[in-house]
């Protein structure tokens, strides 16, 4: 095998070594590089350094983990859903207000308009008995007749 | 609540805002996600703070949660994201840099070479880069495929690969003057 053959080799070699200890290889991948494992001595060494470094790092212990986590993260968690739940309270007391609000500043203007509309309607005919104001249809009725016959 | 209830269904039920759910899935998890931050932080007070921040953040972000990946990866990856940016912020790792002191009087010799060897682990992890560290964490520890690193990392199966290579490839150079010295 040539040097160039054999160095090309050695660096795909060495690119799979990594997934072959995570039991990533694809077997095809994997019988290659067993292949090339078996007559090259460095990537052999290179793959058992691989393999002890992973062994140093899971004789790690695990850390114990502290008590408290669990109380700490469900106190948190009730208390953002309690701050949560007063902000939408607060958000339907705010709502509510404001609806309460447009229908009244809706029905004030609907009958400020009715009002001008008839008065408008009077001054037009001059009787006004015939122009009430009794309902917000009527209401309605008259601005449109005041429309209508003001365009006219 | 009944152990073999599958996460979906924990996940399912907290995200109608069942707390006993969401409670069921933090004590399955906690002790992993834990362990999981404290090898990527480095020390014990950013581990419990990071933890704690991800499981709080799990909990307000369920809604978006589609159960694409598992609630483990999800959780995982908040968890990274948080340990990463801590880390990126460039707060000193205070365990990982502190020295291992003179052998306590009767302490057996095996005992003290144990507490080095692990110091020495330590600190060369605690010297490689967040991603490349976080990466080894999951496949190391967690035995994470590489499919479900990427999910819990955000990138894919070619940087995962790539990602673990430089991590294993720093660590041998990093865990060197130990091994000179007969350490690990």
């Amino acid at each position: 095998m040539s040097k160039q053959v054999m160095s090309t080799s050695c660096t795909q070699a060495r690119q799979m070594l990594s997934r072959r200890l995570d039991g990533e290889l694809a077997n095809e991948d994997r019988r290659l590089l067993d292949n090339h494992l078996s007559g090259c001595g460095a990537c052999w060494d290179e793959l058992a350094a691989l393999e002890r470094d992973r062994a140093v790092m899971a004789a790690l212990p695990a850390p114990g983990q502290p008590p408290w986590l669990l109380t700490r993260v469900m106190a948190e968690v009730r208390r953002s859903g309690r701050r949560s739940r007063r902000w939408f309270g607060l958000g339907r007391a705010v709502g509510a207000v404001a609806a309460a609000l447009l229908v009244v500043v809706g029905a004030g203007a609907g009958v400020f308009i009715g009002t001008s509309m008839a008065r408008a309607g009077q001054g037009a005919n001059g009787n006004g008995d015939e122009l009430t104001v009794s309902s917000a249809e009527s209401v309605a009725f008259d601005v449109y007749e005041a429309v209508i016959g003001g365009e006219q | 609540m009944n152990e073999d209830v599958p996460d979906q269904e924990l996940v399912a039920r907290a995200r109608a805002g069942e707390l006993d759910a969401f409670e069921e899935l933090v004590r399955r998890h906690q002790h992993g996600l834990y362990c999981f931050v404290y090898r990527t932080c480095g020390d014990a007070a950013s581990a419990e703070e990071v933890a704690q921040a991800a499981l709080v953040k799990a909990w307000s972000a369920l809604a978006g949660f589609r159960g694409a990946a598992s609630f483990k990866t999800w959780l995982y990856r908040i968890g990274a994201n948080l340990a990463i940016n801590r880390r990126t912020r460039g707060r000193p790792t205070v365990e990982l840099d502190e020295q291992l002191p003179a052998p306590e009087a009767g302490e057996p010799e095996t005992e003290y070479r144990r507490k080095q060897r692990e110091q020495a682990v330590r600190q060369a992890l605690g010297r490689l880069p967040a991603d490349q560290r976080t990466a080894l964490v999951l496949a190391t520890y967690e035995e994470m495929s590489y499919g479900e690193i990427g999910e819990t990392m955000g990138k894919t199966l070619r940087a995962v690969d790539s990602l673990l290579v430089r991590a294993r490839q720093n660590l041998r150079r990093l865990l060197q003057p130990a091994r000179d010295t007969g350490i690990v």
